[in-house]
């Protein structure tokens, strides 16, 4: 008995010595944190003093919402909508072949594979309001650099999830279908794609959802839509009217989740 | 006519799974490919159709030539079934899309992307019928108990009208009651319509009731070679090394039990 006491204390201390190391990563995602909202000027009491006025202000100019105008929101809300729908469907276009070369059992070559992972990359970092601003310069206002932006962006995205889920199929169906004599393509077509389908639609739905919300956004710089709206109340200060754009965004944004939730509940 | 010849096979991490092999595989007939696990006899199975690749020597298909060319080799593919030991089926499938992947090879690529005639499903709908699973073949594949799902995999073997089958351990993930029923199945088919048939297994009961040939491997290497009938304890021990498998136990009492008949008949 007489020893275990010894043995106690030797426990007791190395617990303690763990709960020093905690105190201490602790300590240090605090002090990174406090850094942070101190460069970003958190910390400057003045600024938000004397934003509370301002911010009554402008809470007071945008209640009640002001929808006098709903009529001529039909118009660019469907253009959002179409725009959403045409984004994904260019997403998919792309999506689908380079998914294809960067999944690593069904690229065709190492340097294929390479290439397609880092253009996937690329297109993903590239921020789609920057993509917007770039097609606007390029094929003029409207829903098209809208839907090119949307596109090509969830490219990125929408080809990565699509890679990864082909390279998770069971590979026992490829070789089934190697053995009856079928060709790689073949073998894509008829034992890869069947398998994987329902979480490409998965991702695919997700992602229209996404383009909803993000339509918004790019109509911010001229890209066509709701957002366009949204913007040009924004600059003639009518904020009753921003605040009715803006729930009848949040409303659309409800209802196309809901929709695409449904149809994902339906593929499980 | 399938012929290995001097076929070797060393896996990328070293690991001679095959020493060079020669043997030829008799049209019509039913022949096991009989050892414990680890023997090399799924690895000189899946040599016969190149989903293994050999290290050394080659395979000669009657008609066809070496299938180390890729034309050839899809041609020959097309000609033969494989059975697999986990069914390989794709389970969010029905049983008749499944069936089908047994014709890919008898279209182009452009022409498989557009679905399969009305005559390929009515072909397909014959193979299912066969193996008793006609009022299943709508039902999704992972639906199936696992006895049903290897009649699948043998339905899709069937309808690439098949000259030879390969069956590689079909049994092996299945109950014996099931187990028995579809090895039945299968050889009652092969019979039947005089296909070639190469079957790999570990039961050796299996092996005596359904083979016409035992080829024995052991350790990579063919150490038995002959009908059931030759297949003694000598063999079934040259086969199986020094541990007696679970499958032999009951021959060997049944040659404890001859023994003394023996030693009376003497």
């Amino acid at each position: 008995m007489s020893g275990s006491v010894a043995q106690y204390a030797a426990i007791l201390a190395q617990d303690r010595r763990a709960a020093w190391r905690h105190a201490g990563t602790l300590g240090a995602i605090l002090a990174v944190t406090g850094a942070a909202l101190w460069i970003t000027g958190f910390f400057d009491a003045q600024r938000f003093i004397e934003s509370g006025p301002a911010i009554k202000q402008l809470a007071s100019e945008m209640v009640p919402p002001n929808f006098a105008r709903w009529q001529s929101w039909l118009r660019p809300l469907l253009d959002t909508l179409a725009m959403s729908i045409a984004g994904t469907a260019v997403a998919i276009f792309f999506s689908l072949p380079l998914a294809l070369c960067a999944a690593r059992n069904t690229s065709p070559h190492r340097i294929v594979y390479e290439c397609a992972r880092a253009l996937l990359a690329l297109l993903r970092s590239v921020p789609e309001i920057i993509l917007g601003i770039l097609f606007v310069a390029a094929v003029g206002f409207g829903a098209l650099p809208g839907v090119l932006a949307l596109g090509l962006h969830s490219v990125g995205m929408v080809g990565k999830f699509y890679a990864e889920a082909i390279e998770h199929v069971d590979p026992k169906p490829l070789e089934a279908a190697r053995a009856a004599g079928a060709t790689r393509f073949q073998v894509i077509t008829h034992a890869i794609l069947p398998q994987v389908l329902p979480q490409l639609a998965d991702v695919t739905i997700y992602r229209t959802e996404y383009h909803f919300r993000a339509s918004a956004v790019l109509g911010i710089v001229g890209a066509g839509g709701i957002g366009f709206e949204l913007m040009a109340a924004l600059r003639l200060i009518k904020y009753d009217e921003v605040s009715a754009i803006l729930l009848t965004i949040l409303a659309c944004v409800v209802v196309v989740d809901t929709i695409g939730g449904r149809l994902r509940q339906l593929l499980k | 006519m399938l012929t290995a010849v001097a076929a070797e096979v060393t896996y990328s991490n070293g690991t001679l799974a095959l020493t060079a092999t020669s043997l030829a595989i008799e049209p019509g007939r039913f022949t096991v490919l009989l050892g414990p696990s680890g023997a090399g006899k799924s690895t000189l199975l899946r040599s016969f159709n190149g989903l293994v690749q050999l290290t050394g020597g080659r395979i000669e298909v009657a008609g066809i030539g070496d299938i180390s060319d890729s034309k050839r080799l899809r041609m020959h593919r097309r000609q033969t079934g494989m059975v697999f030991q986990q069914h390989h089926l794709i389970g969010r499938l029905n049983v008749l899309a499944n069936v089908l992947t047994g014709r890919l090879a008898y279209h182009s690529q452009l022409r498989t992307l557009f679905g399969f005639s009305r005559a390929e499903k009515e072909l397909a709908l014959r193979a299912i019928d066969r193996v008793g699973l006609l009022n299943e073949a709508l039902r999704r594949a992972d639906e199936l108990s696992g006895g049903q799902q290897q009649r699948v995999g043998i339905a899709r073997a069937l309808v690439q009208s098949p000259k030879t089958i390969l069956a590689d351990e079909p049994v092996a993930s299945l109950d014996p009651a099931t187990s028995e029923q579809v090895l039945s199945m299968l050889h009652g088919i092969c019979r039947s319509d005089g296909l070639t048939a190469v079957v790999s297994l570990h039961q050796l009961e299996f092996a005596r009731k359904f083979a016409d040939r035992i080829v024995g491997l052991h350790a990579g290497k063919i150490v038995f070679d002959g009908p059931p009938s030759q297949l003694d304890e000598n063999a079934v021990s040259a086969i199986y090394g020094n541990i007696v498998p679970a499958g032999a136990r009951p021959i060997k009492r049944a040659s404890i039990q001859n023994t003394p008949a023996l030693g009376v008949a003497s």
